[in-house]
């Protein structure tokens, strides 16, 4: 079996997921029941929301992944300065070589 | 037996240039320096194949008289080609490596915003792995951006984490860890960019996309090797509306067709 393109990927686990959800929408009862301390009526109420709700929860956990992804990212992100002036030493010393070579004219 | 030197090539570099005259004689200068002190890492002399798209700054005529005073050894050895008109990255990467005479191929920009102090490292990965791509990459440990504010950083990393989990993310079949897509400072085999180049389609950022997303279908071996990355277009606009654009165009078709 070829491999899926990855539009193909996203979608057959967006389908395997809807089709467990939509399972789980039916028979929520039943699954609602077997959850624990189910007979106090708020539990079940939350039970109810998580299961009904289920798809937005998961879009919304994934946005939440990702936009922490970024921001650890971002904060790991090390800026180096040094390098900059490590460059432009370098720079001036490359400039006073190629002087030597006779090649100074070339910047001009 | 004849004379003849037998010269090695295990390393070319392709550099396309638009206008660099005035980086070009440093950043040749630099290679020099890095590879008079690295001949034993290299194993031979190491190709600068330059490619200028008709540089209207006379860049031509400053890689000449370079190629003059560098071949003078054999540490560097300058190969140029001259290109009619502003034909674009791919296809003077393309162009280049039909010149190139080296086993691995190195791409790097030539404005300086690539140190050439790195590329041992990067042979050394190569060698030490038996890796077929090289990133560098300014993300991981090691690694850095010198000259970028918080909103560029952001960007960077809001980029890169959207097209590695489009494109790359381990559960659904890939599992390459590269921490950074859009770099353009690796080395490659030269097999594996000779099948691939002709193939890309992207332009711009998602260029360098495509190359590691293409690389990965033909199960090739990544690493990676931290590097600074110094910007120093200062007050120029390197990022604009129409870069961000291409570059999502670009995520889009290669989600869709790979």
């Amino acid at each position: 079996m070829p491999k899926l393109l990855r539009y193909q990927q996203f979608l057959a686990y967006a389908f395997g997921f809807l089709a467990i959800w939509s399972k789980a929408v039916q028979n929520q009862e039943e699954i609602i029941d077997k959850l624990p301390h189910s007979c106090c009526p708020t539990n079940a109420k939350l039970y109810k929301l998580a299961i009904d709700y289920a798809p937005i929860w998961a879009i919304l956990a994934l946005g939440i992944w990702a936009a922490s992804s970024v921001v650890y990212g971002v904060l790991l992100f090390r800026s180096c300065p040094e390098a900059a002036m490590e460059l432009d030493g370098q720079v001036k010393e490359a400039k006073a070589e190629l002087s030597r070579r006779g090649l100074d004219k070339l910047g001009k | 037996m004849s004379s003849s030197k037998h010269k090695s090539y295990p390393l070319s570099i392709i550099l396309p240039t638009y206008n660099e005259r005035q980086n070009l004689p440093i950043m040749i200068e630099l290679l020099y320096q890095t590879f008079s002190s690295a001949s034993e890492e290299v194993g031979g002399t190491c190709e600068i194949v330059i490619v200028d798209d008709s540089s209207p700054d006379g860049t031509l005529e400053v890689a000449h008289a370079l190629k003059e005073s560098y071949s003078r050894d054999d540490v560097i050895e300058l190969s140029i080609l001259s290109r009619e008109g502003k034909l674009g990255l791919g296809s003077a990467y393309v162009s280049g490596l039909k010149l190139a005479k080296g086993e691995s191929i190195l791409i790097m920009d030539a404005d300086l915003s690539h140190h050439p102090k790195f590329i041992p490292e990067f042979i050394r990965k190569r060698k030490e792995e038996g890796a077929d791509i090289v990133c560098g990459s300014r993300y991981i440990r090691g690694g850095g951006v010198a000259g970028w504010d918080l909103k560029r950083k952001f960007t960077s990393r809001g980029a890169n984490f959207l097209a590695s989990f489009l494109l790359l993310s381990a559960p659904f079949g890939y599992g390459t860890k590269i921490s950074d897509l859009t770099g353009s400072f690796r080395l490659y085999d030269r097999n594996l960019l000779e099948k691939i180049l002709p193939i890309v389609q992207c332009k711009g950022y998602a260029f360098q996309m495509e190359i590691l997303v293409l690389a990965n279908k033909e199960n090739a071996k990544f690493a990676e090797v931290p590097i600074t990355f110094v910007d120093r277009i200062y007050g120029e606009s390197k990022l604009g509306a129409n870069e961000i654009l291409m570059y999502l165009k670009g995520l889009l078709n290669l989600f869709f067709t790979t």
